[in-house]
């Protein structure tokens, strides 16, 4: 034991000054708190509301930056995040800025995300983030300050901001201002530059679901809690099974132990008052079950769960932890301003057709076997969130959640659901095994995020996205039958995929309408028309294109660049620039269709393979313009024309530039196919 | 001087952690899985495993030193043989929360089942209550056509009035539920459509008895 003492001495001496020199930091802030010096952000840091952080001049913030798969429902993101309900006070001086960076600058850190708090920021120099500075309905200051190569330069949502910018450098973001929902914006010497997708933009259209859908429950809502009814003082244990009517109020917490039943009957209120004794200004009232609960009410008389503090999170949550494994039941119940609205364990759930809103999360499970239909889940901070669990989720209405669903390492039955006007994003799936077929997924500042995860999503419609429709990184899937329509940057991201995208309708999206990096698949069927930068823009593919159709897009149709496989029997027509660009590829191209383009019909560099049997006419430049020294063999293809001085003038090769490689296309079809 | 140091460091270091064999559903042991820790502290979701064993061998056996305290265990095999990543369609996983408690100086034995993701999750349900079962049917009117919005009650022995002792979620437009109850009990299954608090006493019923983990095929015609 002595021995052992030593040894901690041992390493205290090494770890002192290793330790002097940065502060950690991470979790709540529940008092009015300063940060000067070096401060390591280890966790994620939330400014409580009616609390104050103060960061002095000179401070160098240093954040880790790993993405976790933590699930506490105050935070927001998945990466570490400095939040802030309450203020933030940043007093850098222009000699001596504040600097916030990530521990590795390849990683990113979310930012700070100013939710319904105020701040007033000078001299404050961020990088690596997410979102360098995230605002949703925050009062914000930002002078002379830098948003240099993060993600997002400045994010500033819905009607409630107010920002007022002076001076600031937004540089070498992917996005640099960006605003969604009318906020209320006064800059002077904002300058951006080098974007690498835009410098700015601000959109704004939220679908009112009675356009799109009625909800499937309507009910009569008792409105109104009134004194009396049966008080629970402390925290206590139901000895037997027990049956709750009328009017509950409780005032601690409720055991339901392993073998007891708590049945609710229709039309009771549970109201629960708001105890927090830690002062983090989250309620710690519920229900703790390890037996087994039916709250069954009817449309007519549903069973409210609330309380008389109506602020999200005032009471904590009815939590099922390994309870008994027959099924618990909720129907026809409306949860409200919960910490977690359910949240289960290793149990066995019904939910149908309940309300829940205005949680700071409405569900979450881990180790669980859900079955979730005909809900309606809104105005949540985060909507659903799943872990290990196998979830079937049908007929819900998932809308105006901060995120609406998350869900990491569970099996996923997702079919017909609604998931609309969510403030973050839509859908998170991380890890998992999805089917995902018929849903609606509209007006998501971010529609479908699929991480690292394998399966079918087929049949859904995914629109008017603030960004991108759908982003899939590292995933195995077939992607079928979907329409991805007029979303505000790309329909479609894909980035190191094996699966097939087959029969889509990709159109009207503010940008490419499909991006890819490294699939290896089939891209069939599919009709990619009116995007307003590429219809498809691919890098390092392997496996066919055929049978698809690009039309009227504004950029080119088609662009590639490093694809082996071969380009088929498609249809690109119509297109602003060229019908096809390309960089080296390793294929054939034949039995396409590439006409009325406003560029040339096919821009090639660099190709190992020959180009035969297709129709090129009509394009508005040179039906093969080639830029590389090799020669190009592009024999029986139909030019739009019998007379060979007219298909000559439509190639534009060595006779052009005797630097680059002659076009074979003697002989050549004397009609089209 | 410091060989003595290092003798007495290693001597006052004890030796501990978890040992077995990992095994697929049949009992047949699975070699490419590996074995990770977690320090079960209060947090509620994992995050990166505190310790990760060495990959098992043709007789699927493991071991993983740890030092003394409580873990969360869990065994994965992947296909592409990487010891992280997301599951896919073939790639075997423990299920459900194993708890162990290592002891200073002790090895605590463990042989740990691998399934598919589907049959894990749904396998933690009956690995901790193994006497439920799942009885599946429809509800019917008396022209056979299914009612949905109606839901299945269960009354254990002879009991036929009054609250039930089980009951399904509501039925979806085919008429089809899905009752949990004991296997072995003997049970008169009825449909209503009222609420809880406005039911009859059941006249029309099927009695049966749960033997197997699965029953289905069960139709209830509601009055």
């Amino acid at each position: 034991m002595i021995f052992r003492s030593g040894i901690l001495l041992l390493l205290i001496f090494f770890m002192v000054p290793v330790s002097a020199l940065a502060s950690e930091a991470g979790g709540k802030i529940l008092k009015d708190t300063i940060w000067s010096g070096n401060i390591n952000v280890t966790d994620d840091v939330l400014v409580i509301e009616g609390v104050t952080l103060t960061i002095t001049e000179g401070t160098e913030i240093t954040v880790v930056s790993a993405e976790s798969g933590k699930t506490d429902p105050e935070y927001i993101s998945p990466l570490t995040e400095i939040t802030v309900r309450g203020s933030l006070i940043v007093n850098g001086k222009e000699k001596h800025p504040v600097l916030i960076n990530s521990e590795n600058s390849k990683d990113r850190w979310a930012g700070i995300l100013i939710d319904g708090g105020k701040a007033n920021i000078s001299y404050l120099s961020i990088k690596d983030a997410e979102e360098a500075i995230y605002c949703i309905a925050c009062n914000a200051e930002v002078r002379n300050s830098s948003m240099v190569s993060n993600t997002h330069g400045l994010v500033i949502q819905g009607k409630d901001s107010q920002v007022k910018l002076d001076s600031l450098q937004i540089k070498d973001n992917k996005y640099g201002l960006v605003s969604f929902d009318n906020p209320v914006i006064s800059q002077k010497k904002v300058k951006i530059t080098n974007s690498e997708v835009i410098d700015s933009y601000g959109y704004s259209d939220h679908i009112i679901q009675k356009e799109i859908r009625t909800p499937p429950v309507l009910r009569k809502v008792p409105q109104t809690v009134t004194e009396g009814g049966l008080v629970m003082e402390n925290e206590m244990s139901l000895l037997t099974d027990t049956i709750w009517s009328g009017k509950v109020v409780i005032k601690n917490v409720v055991r339901v132990p392993q073998g007891v039943k708590l049945i609710i009957m229709p039309g009771t209120i549970v109201e629960f008052t708001f105890r927090d004794t830690n002062r983090d200004g989250i309620g710690e009232n519920g229900i703790l079950l390890q037996g087994t609960i039916w709250a069954k009410g009817t449309p007519e008389r549903p069973i409210l769960f609330t309380s008389q503090t109506r602020k999200k999170g005032a009471w904590d949550s009815i939590s099922l932890i390994g309870s008994d494994r027959v099924q618990n039941i909720f129907e026809n119940c409306i949860v409200e301003y919960a910490y977690r609205g359910v949240h289960s364990h290793f149990s066995v759930i019904n939910l149908q057709q309940n309300i829940f809103r205005n949680n700071l999360r409405a569900l979450q499970f881990q180790d669980s076997r859900m079955d979730i239909r005909d809900n309606v889940i809104e105005n949540n901070n985060s909507g659903l969130q799943f872990r290990d669990s196998v979830v079937r989720l049908q007929d819900n209405y998932i809308e105006r959640n901060y995120t609406g669903l998350s869900f990491l390492m569970s099996e996923l039955i997702f079919s017909n659901n609604y998931v609309a006007n969510n403030i973050i994003e839509g859908i998170r799936i991380r890890e998992s095994k999805i089917d995902i077929y018929k849903n609606k997924i509209v007006s998501n500042r971010k529609g479908v995020l699929l991480f690292d995860s394998g399966g079918i999503f087929s049949r859904n419609f995914i629109g008017n996205s603030y960004e991108n429709g759908f982003y899939s990184k590292n995933s195995n899937a077939k992607i079928e039958n979907n329409n991805f329509a007029n979303n505000r940057l790309s329909g479609l991201i894909i980035v190191e995929m094996t699966g097939d995208l087959r029969d889509n309708k990709i159109s009207g999206n503010g940008h490419n309408g499909v991006s890819v990096s490294r699939l290896k698949g089939k891209i069939t069927e599919n009709t990619i028309s009116h995007n307003k930068g590429n219809g498809i823009s691919l890098k390092n593919i392997e496996g066919v294109i055929a049978d698809n159709k690009f039309l009227n897009n504004e950029q080119n149709g088609l662009a590639a660049e490093k694809m082996t496989g071969d380009l088929m029997n498609n249809n690109i027509s119509g297109n602003g620039r060229n019908g096809v660009s390309l960089v080296s590829i390793k294929g054939k191209i034949s039995g396409n269709v590439v006409s009325d383009n406003k560029g040339n019909g096919i821009s090639l560099k660099a190709m190992d393979g020959k180009i035969t049997g297709n129709s090129i006419f009509g394009n508005k430049e040179y039906s093969l313009g080639i830029k590389s020294k090799s020669d190009i063999d592009a024999r029986y293809n139909w030019w739009g024309s019998t007379s060979e001085k007219e298909i000559k003038k439509g190639i534009f090769d060595y006779y052009n530039d005797p630097l680059l490689g002659k076009v074979s296309y003697k002989p050549y079809l004397e009609r089209s196919l | 001087m410091i060989f003595l140091l290092l003798g007495l460091l290693l001597n006052s270091v004890s030796v501990q952690g978890i040992e077995g064999i990992i095994m697929d559903k049949d009992h047949n042991p699975v070699a490419g899985a590996y074995v990770y820790a977690f320090r079960a502290d209060e947090k509620e979701v994992l995050r990166s495993p505190d310790f990760i064993s060495q990959v098992t061998k043709i007789d699927g056996k493991y071991t993983l030193y740890l030092p003394a305290g409580d873990y969360i265990i869990k065994s994965r095999k992947k296909i592409s043989g990487e010891r992280f990543g997301p599951l896919e369609t073939y790639d075997l996983t423990s299920a459900g929360k194993i708890i162990i408690k290592v002891e200073e100086g002790k090895f605590t034995s463990k042989n740990i089942t691998v399934y598919d993701l589907k049959t894990a999750a749904e396998a933690f349900s009956y690995e901790d209550r193994t006497d439920m079962g799942i009885v599946k049917g429809r509800i019917t009117d008396k022209k056979g056509q299914p009612v949905g919005n109606s839901y299945a009650m269960a009354y254990a022995g002879s009991k036929s009035t009054g609250l039930p002792d089980y009951i399904s979620g509501l039925t979806d437009k085919n008429g089809e539920f899905e009752l949990y109850l004991p296997i072995g009990s003997r049970v008169r299954i009825a449909a209503a459509i009222d609420s809880l608090d406005k039911l009859n006493d059941i006249e029309e019923y099927v009695e049966i008895k749960v033997e197997n983990k699965l029953v289905s095929g069960v139709e209830i015609i509601i009055k």
